[in-house]
C-alpha cells in the first residue's frame, strides 16, 4: 500500500507551553500541575473519534473502518492501526486517520490521481475545522462550561462551527 | 455568568470571552492555551480584540488561533 502522511498537528513548543504554565502557576498552581501532568493522548484520540463521526454524517461522507489502496486491496496490518477512516465517490479508497505515539494527527491515503488528491485536501481541511471544534469542546467541558456545538455547511462546501460554553 | 463563544472555520478558531472581570479573562484564555497546545494545536494569536476592557467591568478578547 502506498501511503502518504498528509498532515500532522503541530505539537505546541515546550518553552511557549512552560511560560504559559509559569503564568498559571502564578495564579493557581493546582490547576498548573493538573495540566502539567495531563496525559492528552486519549483526549486526542476521543477528538479524532468524535470528528471521524460527525464527518461521516454529511451528506457524500461515509465512515469507514478501513482504506484500501490503488488496487482496492486492504492491508489488515496497517489498517488495523488506524481510528477510522472516512470515503467518498471522488475517495472510493478513502482516507484514514491514526494517532502516533507523540499524539500527532496522521493522515493516510493512496493518492495515485490527481482527483484523489484533491478530495484528499477537501477531506484533511473538513477534519481539521471538526477536529478544532471537538478540541474546543473537550476543553470548555474540561473547564466546567455547558457546551452546545453547532455546525453549518458554506457556501464552499466546507464546514462552519459555532460553539457557545456557559459557566455559571 | 461566564461566556465563551467559539467560531471555527479554514483551520482558524476565534475566541470571544465574556463576562470575566479583571485578570479573570487572561487567566481563563491562558489555560485554554495550554489545553489547545497539550492537543498539538498551535496556538499563535493572529488577532486580539480588548478594546472593550475599557467600556465595561467585564473584559473581551478576541483572537484566532491557528489549527494544526
Amino acid at each position: 500500500m502506498s501511503k502518504i502522511v498528509i498532515l500532522s498537528v503541530q505539537l505546541g513548543t515546550s518553552q511557549i507551553l512552560n511560560n504559559l504554565l509559569e503564568e498559571i502557576a502564578g495564579q493557581n498552581p493546582n490547576l498548573a500541575e493538573w495540566l502539567k501532568q495531563l496525559d492528552p493522548l486519549p483526549i486526542i484520540k476521543e477528538c479524532v473519534v468524535n470528528a471521524i463521526d460527525r464527518l461521516g454524517q454529511m451528506p457524500g461522507i461515509s465512515k469507514e473502518a478501513n482504506i484500501s489502496d490503488y488496487f482496492g486491496n486492504i492491508d489488515y496490518a496497517y489498517n488495523s492501526q488506524l481510528i477510522g477512516a472516512l470515503k467518498t465517490d471522488k475517495l472510493p479508497h478513502g482516507l484514514g486517520f491514526k494517532v502516533n505515539d507523540q499524539g500527532a494527527v496522521e493522515f493516510v491515503a493512496d493518492e495515485y490521481t490527481t482527483e484523489w488528491r484533491q478530495e484528499i485536501k477537501r477531506l484533511r481541511e473538513l477534519f481539521t475545522d471538526a477536529f478544532l471544534a471537538e478540541a474546543t469542546n473537550s476543553i470548555l467541558t474540561i473547564l466546567g462550561y455547558e457546551v452546545v456545538v453547532s455546525s453549518s455547511l458554506a457556501n464552499n462546501g466546507g464546514l462552519f462551527f459555532h460553539l457557545e460554553g456557559v459557566k455559571q | 455568568m461566564k461566556k465563551i463563544t467559539v467560531i471555527i472555520d479554514k483551520g482558524k478558531v476565534n475566541l470571544d470571552f465574556h463576562g470575566f472581570e479583571g485578570d479573570a479573562c487572561s487567566a481563563e484564555e491562558n489555560v485554554i492555551k495550554v489545553f489547545y497546545q497539550k492537543l498539538g494545536v498551535n496556538t499563535d494569536v493572529e488577532h486580539s480584540d480588548n478594546k472593550r476592557e475599557a467600556e465595561a467591568e467585564t473584559t473581551a478578547i478576541r483572537e484566532r488561533i491557528q489549527g494544526q
